[in-house]
C-alpha cells in the first residue's frame, strides 16, 4: 500500500498549478487588492494558449497549443490542436483527457486524494479566497499601471516537492505563466485572444460532460 | 526444586498473555495453517497510528513528534514515517518491458502502434504530462512509471517532499505511521530468528501499548490535533491486565474464603497453616512444570490454575476433618493411612478430569491440563508423605463438628429420595432447552473504545487487510501467479459489484513467467518498427538516448518471484508470497471490506481455497465441545468400571450417581437460564464430573460415619465454589462460562454426594488397604 510513485501527484500538483495561475488573481494585502482590480475577466473566459516545455536531455522545447474555456460553475475545458490532438477537462473532482472521445487519462478525488488537495487550492482561488493561498504560498510581486506581475514561493508540501516558483503576469487577463521545476526544467504559457466565453458551442458543451 | 523456582521468580515467570495464543491455528492443513501464522505475524506486529489535523504540514509535523517519541521508548523495531527513499524508479525501470501493463500489450499485440504512440504523446503534452515530459529520455513510452503508479494503492496520497503517507477523512488530513513492536504478539515459543532485539522479546505488549497510549496523549494535547492508533498490542495489553486483576482477586478471594472455612471447622491455627502447606507445593510445582513444558505461562492459565486452590486443599482438609469425630488414641499417620485409598481414587479421577481437557489441540486447555493435574498430583504427594511426620503430635478440636451435624440433620430431614422425581420435569425442560455458542467472539471481548479506534482507521484506511484470504497453491511458483490470475479474474465482477472493497495479490505486479517473456517479445517486434523511432525523434530525443532505449529493450529481461521480492519495488509483497511449502508453491491473495463472503467462498480455481480463520475456529470450537460431551459419558463409563473391584457395582453405581446427576442438573440450569454451552463449559463439565465423583467415593470410603466426610466434602466443594465461583464473575467469557457451569455442577455434586453413603443398614463391610 505504501510503495508509492509520486508520479502521479507530480502532475495533479501541476494541473493544480496550471488552473490556478490561468484564473489567478492573487497577492497578498494591499498588492493583492491592486491585483484583484486589475482582473476583469475572471467567471467565464475563453481563449488561446501555447505551452513551451523545455526538458533537460531533450534536443527541443516540447510545445503545444489550443484553446481553452473555463466556467467556474463547470470547470476547465483545455483543448490542445497541436502536435497531437487531445481536450481534457478539469473540475475539482475529476479529470478526464480524452482523444477523439476516448479517454486516456482519469483522475479522480475519490480514489487519488492527491486530486483533492490541489483542486482544493484550485477552489480557494476561484473564490478569491486569499488566505488558503497564502498559506502555501509566499506571494510578492508588484503592479505597474495595468498590468501586475506576482511570484508564487511554494512554503511546503506537495508543491515546494515540484517547483521553486511560479510567476505570473497580465492585465485585465492572466497573459503569461512560468514554472520553475526543481529538477530545471521549466514551463511557460502564454494566453491570449482572452474574452468573455459567452456561449458554448455545441462541441464544447458535449465535451464538458464527463462521463 | 525451590532453587529452580526461585530462579525463575528472579528470571520472571514468563507470563503469556496474548489470547490468540491459547487458540489453535484452526487449520489441520500446515500450508494453510503457515499462511494463517504469517499473515498474524505481519498484523501483530504491526501496529498503525494516524495523526490527524487539518492541513498536511501540521499533521506531518505532530506526525514526526510522534515518531520520534515512539522511537524514543525502545518498545519499537521500527518506526516508519517517512518512507524510505529506495529507488523504485531505478528497479521499475529495469523491469518495466517484463512487467508492462497487459491494456499496453494488447494495443501492441494487435497491431496499432501508431495509435498507442498517439496516446502516449497527447498525455506527454496534455495536463497530466509533466512527469512523464521529465522522465521522457529515460523512459519514453512511461512504462516505468505506470508501473510504480500501479502500486500506488487508491485512496492513499503521498507528500513526495517528506515521503508520507497521508489518508484524508472525518475532515482532516491524517499522516500514517507504521511501527513494528519488538515484542511479538504471537510468540512461537522463543523461536525469533535471530533478531537481535531478541531480548526484549519477553517483555510482553505492555510497553508497546504504553508507548502508544502515551504518543496518542501527547498528540492529543496540540490543539486541533487528534490521533488515532490500532494494533493486536493495545488488546492483548487491556486483556492481559484484566486477567492479572483477576488473578488476584480469585486467588485472594479463594485463600481467604479457605482460611476461613477451615478456622470455622477446625479451630485450629496449625490445622489451617497445614493445609495451606500442599497448596503452596501444589502451585509451585505445578507454576514449574507449565513453564518448562510450554516454556511459558498463559495468564489465562493462571485464571484457571487460581482456581486450583479450591481442590489442591481438599487433601489436607479431608485428613483434618478425619480428625473431628476421633477418639484419643487418633494419630495423623493412622488418619492418612486410613484415607489414602480415597484420597488415591480422589486424586486419580481429578487428573483423568483434568487430562482430558489435553485432548483438545488448543494450546490454552492443554497448559490447564498439565498445571492443574501436576498441581494436584503434587498436593496428594505432600499430604500422603509430609503430614505423618509433620502431625505427629496434632490434637484435633472437635468444637467444628457441630456444623456438620446440622447440615446431616438437614439431609436427614428429606423424606425421600423419592420426591426427587418431582424435579425430573424442570430439569427435562431445562435440558430441551439448551443451546450452543461456538462463535469465537465468544472467547474474548473487544474493549469498546479501541473497538471504536478500529472502526475510525478502518473508514479512513479501507486497505487493511481482513482475516479472510485466498490460499492459491500451485507446484511451482509459475502455477501459482498463474492460477492466481485466474482467480483475480473471477475476482474483478466481485470488485465492481463492491461485495469486496479491495484484492490484493502479488501477480497483479508480476505476471508469470510465460507472460512475461511475451510481453517482451510483443514489445520488441512492435516497437521495431521505424514509426518508433521516428517518434522518438520528432519529440526531440538525442541519438545517444534513442540508442540506449534500443539496447534497454534489446536486454530486457524476465523477473522470478524471489529476485521480485528483493527489489524496492516488490518487497512489501513478500507479506502475499508463502514460498515453498510441503506441496509445492503457495502465495496468499488478500482481501479488504468484505461485504458478501458467501459469493468469495464460492470461488472455485484449481489449487485456490477460500480460508476463513474466524469460521474454520468457530467449527473447530463446536467440534470439541462435542468431543468434551462426548469425553464426559466415556470417562463417567471409565470411573464406574474404575470403581467396581473395590464396591461393587451397587457401590460403583451409588458413587457415579450424584456425579451424573449434578452433570444433568447443571445442564439444565443453562437450559433453563438460557446460557449458551461452548467448549469450556462442556470441558467444565468434565471437571464436575472429576469432583464429583471424588465427593462420593468419600462418602462411600467414610463407610457408616459419614460425619467426617461430610465435613470434608463440605470444605472440599465450599473451596471448589469460592474459587470456580469467582471465576464464574470474571470479565474473561472463556473463564466466565468455565465458572458457571463448575459453581452449578459442583453445587449439585454437594447436595447428591451423600447418596453415595453406604447406608445403616447396608451389610456391606469397609476394607482397608
Amino acid at each position: 500500500m505504501n510503495r508509492l510513485s509520486t508520479n502521479k501527484v507530480f502532475s495533479l500538483v501541476r494541473i493544480g498549478l496550471l488552473i490556478t495561475l490561468l484564473l489567478t488573481s492573487s497577492a497578498k494585502a494591499a498588492l493583492l487588492d491592486d491585483v484583484k482590480a486589475r482582473v476583469t475577466l475572471k467567471d467565464a473566459q475563453r481563449g488561446e494558449f501555447r505551452q513551451e516545455k523545455r526538458i533537460a536531455n531533450l534536443n527541443k522545447p516540447l510545445i503545444s497549443s489550443g484553446e481553452f474555456v473555463y466556467l467556474k460553475d463547470k470547470g476547465l475545458l483545455w483543448q490542445i490542436a497541436k502536435p497531437y490532438a487531445s481536450d481534457a477537462v478539469i473540475t475539482s473532482e475529476t479529470l478526464i483527457q480524452r482523444v477523439k472521445g476516448k479517454t486516456i487519462a482519469r483522475v479522480d478525488a475519490k480514489t487519488q486524494p492527491g486530486y483533492g488537495a490541489v483542486s482544493r487550492i484550485f477552489m480557494a482561488l476561484v473564490g478569491n479566497d486569499w488566505a488558503v493561498l497564502e498559506r502555501d504560498f509566499t506571494i510578492s510581486g508588484k503592479v505597474d499601471g495595468k498590468n501586475w506581475q506576482l511570484e508564487l514561493t511554494p512554503k511546503g508540501g506537495l508543491f515546494a516537492s515540484f517547483a521553486n516558483s511560479l510567476t505570473l503576469s497580465g492585465a485585465a487577463t492572466l497573459k503569461q505563466l512560468d514554472i520553475a521545476e526543481k529538477n530545471g526544467d521549466s514551463t511557460h504559457y502564454t494566453f491570449s485572444n482572452v474574452t468573455p466565453a459567452g456561449t458554448l458551442s455545441a462541441d464544447e458543451e458535449r465535451k464538458f460532460i464527463l462521463q | 526444586m525451590s532453587i529452580l523456582l526461585a530462579n525463575l521468580f528472579l528470571r520472571g515467570l514468563p507470563v503469556q498473555t496474548n489470547l490468540m495464543a491459547l487458540l489453535p491455528s484452526g487449520e489441520s492443513d500446515p500450508v494453510a495453517q503457515r499462511a494463517v501464522r504469517q499473515l498474524e505475524q505481519q498484523i501483530g506486529e504491526r501496529h498503525v497510528l494516524l495523526i490527524g489535523a487539518s492541513t498536511a504540514p501540521a499533521a506531518i509535523a505532530a506526525a514526526d513528534q510522534a515518531a520520534a517519541q515512539l522511537l524514543q521508548s525502545g518498545a519499537f523495531s521500527r518506526v516508519t514515517l517517512r518512507q524510505p527513499r529506495g529507488d523504485a524508479f531505478a528497479s521499475a525501470k529495469a523491469l518495466r518491458y517484463a512487467l508492462a501493463k497487459p491494456e499496453t500489450i494488447a494495443l501492441l499485440k494487435h497491431g496499432e502502434l501508431e495509435q498507442f504512440l498517439q496516446d502516449q504523446a497527447a498525455q506527454l503534452y496534455g495536463p497530466l504530462g509533466s512527469l512523464r515530459a521529465a522522465l521522457l529520455s529515460q523512459d519514453p513510452l512511461f512504462l516505468a512509471g505506470d508501473l510504480i503508479s500501479r502500486r500506488l494503492a487508491e485512496g492513499i496520497d503521498f507528500d513526495p517532499s517528506s515521503g508520507v503517507v497521508l489518508l484524508h477523512g472525518e475532515n482532516k488530513v491524517w499522516a500514517l505511521i507504521e511501527a513494528k513492536s519488538k515484542t511479538k504478539a504471537f510468540d512461537d515459543s522463543g523461536n525469533d530468528g535471530g533478531n537481535d532485539e531478541g531480548n526484549n522479546a519477553q517483555s510482553g505488549p505492555a510497553p508497546t501499548a504504553r508507548a502508544i497510549k502515551a504518543a496518542l496523549s501527547f498528540a492529543k494535547h496540540t490543539p486541533g490535533v487528534d490521533a488515532l492508533a490500532a494494533g493486536v498490542a493495545l488488546h492483548t495489553d487491556l486483556a492481559s491486565k484484566t486477567a492479572k486483576a483477576e488473578i488476584n482477586r480469585i486467588g485472594i478471594g479463594s485463600w481467604l474464603g479457605a482460611v476461613l472455612l477451615m478456622w470455622l471447622a477446625f479451630r485450629r491455627v496449625s490445622a489451617i497453616l497445614f493445609c495451606l502447606i500442599p497448596l503452596l507445593v501444589a502451585t509451585g510445582v505445578a507454576i514449574l512444570a507449565t513453564s518448562s513444558v510450554f516454556g511459558s505461562i498463559h495468564v489465562l492459565t493462571l485464571v484457571f490454575g487460581a482456581s486450583l486452590i479450591g481442590v489442591a486443599i481438599d487433601y489436607g482438609t479431608h485428613c483434618f476433618a478425619d480428625s473431628l469425630g476421633a477418639d484419643r488414641n487418633w494419630s495423623i499417620a493412622h488418619a492418612v493411612q486410613q484415607l489414602r485409598p480415597a484420597l488415591f481414587y480422589g486424586v486419580a479421577t481429578s487428573v483423568t478430569g483434568y487430562l482430558a481437557l489435553a485432548i483438545a489441540p488448543f494450546p490454552g486447555l492443554r497448559e490447564i491440563a498439565v498445571f492443574s493435574s501436576t498441581g494436584l498430583i503434587a498436593a496428594y504427594l505432600t499430604v500422603v508423605m509430609a503430614f505423618p511426620v509433620l502431625l505427629k503430635h496434632y490434637q484435633p478440636n472437635t468444637k467444628g463438628m457441630r456444623l456438620t451435624e446440622s447440615i446431616i440433620k438437614l439431609y436427614a430431614q428429606i423424606p425421600s429420595k423419592k420426591y426427587l422425581v418431582l424435579l425430573l420435569i424442570p430439569a427435562l425442560y431445562g435440558l430441551s432447552q439448551l443451546r450452543a455458542n461456538d462463535d469465537l467472539h465468544s472467547f474474548y471481548t473487544v474493549d469498546p473504545e479501541l473497538g471504536q479506534m478500529e472502526q475510525r482507521i478502518k473508514a479512513l484506511f479501507p486497505h487493511a487487510p481482513e482475516n479472510q484470504f485466498f490460499l492459491v497453491e500451485g507446484r511451482d511458483a509459475e502455477q501459482v501467479l498463474q492460477r492466481e490470475n485466474a482467480l483475480l479474474a473471477q475476482l474483478n465482477p466481485l470488485l465492481a459489484q463492491q461485495k469486496v472493497s479491495s484484492v490484493r495479490a502479488i501477480s497483479q505486479q508480476l505476471p508469470d513467467m510465460a507472460t512475461q517473456t511475451r510481453n517482451i517479445a510483443t514489445l520488441q517486434h512492435a516497437l521495431a518498427a521505424p514509426q518508433y523511432s521516428a517518434w522518438l525523434r520528432e519529440l526531440g530525443l538525442s541519438e545517444t538516448a534513442i540508442n540506449a532505449d534500443r539496447a534497454a529493450l534489446a536486454a530486457a529481461k524476465t523477473i522470478d518471484v524471489q529476485s521480485w521480492l528483493e527489489r524496492d519495488l516488490g518487497r512489501g509483497d513478500a507479506l502475499l508470497w508463502l514460498g515453498k511449502t510441503e506441496r509445492g508453491y503457495a502465495s496468499l491473495v488478500l482481501l479488504s471490506n468484505i461485504k458478501d463472503k458467501n459469493a468469495l467462498a464460492q470461488i472455485r480455481v484449481d489449487g485456490v481455497r477460500f480460508v476463513d480463520r474466524v469460521d474454520d475456529l468457530s467449527d473447530l470450537m463446536a467440534r470439541y465441545r462435542n468431543l468434551a460431551l462426548a469425553l464426559t459419558a466415556a470417562s463417567l463409563l471409565a470411573m464406574l468400571m474404575l470403581m467396581v473391584p473395590r464396591h461393587g457395582w451397587r457401590g460403583a453405581t451409588l458413587i457415579i450417581v450424584p456425579s451424573v446427576l449434578a452433570s444433568l442438573g447443571a445442564l439444565a440450569l443453562f437450559g433453563l437460564m438460557g446460557i449458551a454451552l461452548n467448549l469450556f463449559s462442556a470441558f467444565a463439565l468434565l471437571i464436575v464430573l472429576a469432583l464429583g465423583i471424588d465427593y462420593a467415593i468419600f462418602f462411600r470410603e467414610s463407610g457408616e460415619e459419614s460425619h467426617c466426610a461430610m465435613l470434608g466434602v463440605m470444605l472440599d466443594s465450599s473451596t471448589t465454589l469460592l474459587s470456580f465461583g469467582l471465576l464464574a464473575m470474571s470479565s474473561l467469557p472463556a473463564a466466565q462460562s468455565f465458572g458457571l457451569m463448575v459453581l452449578f455442577g459442583i453445587s449439585l455434586a454437594f447436595i447428591f454426594a451423600p447418596l453415595a453413603r453406604v447406608q445403616s443398614l447396608s451389610t456391606q463391610h469397609q476394607q482397608t488397604i
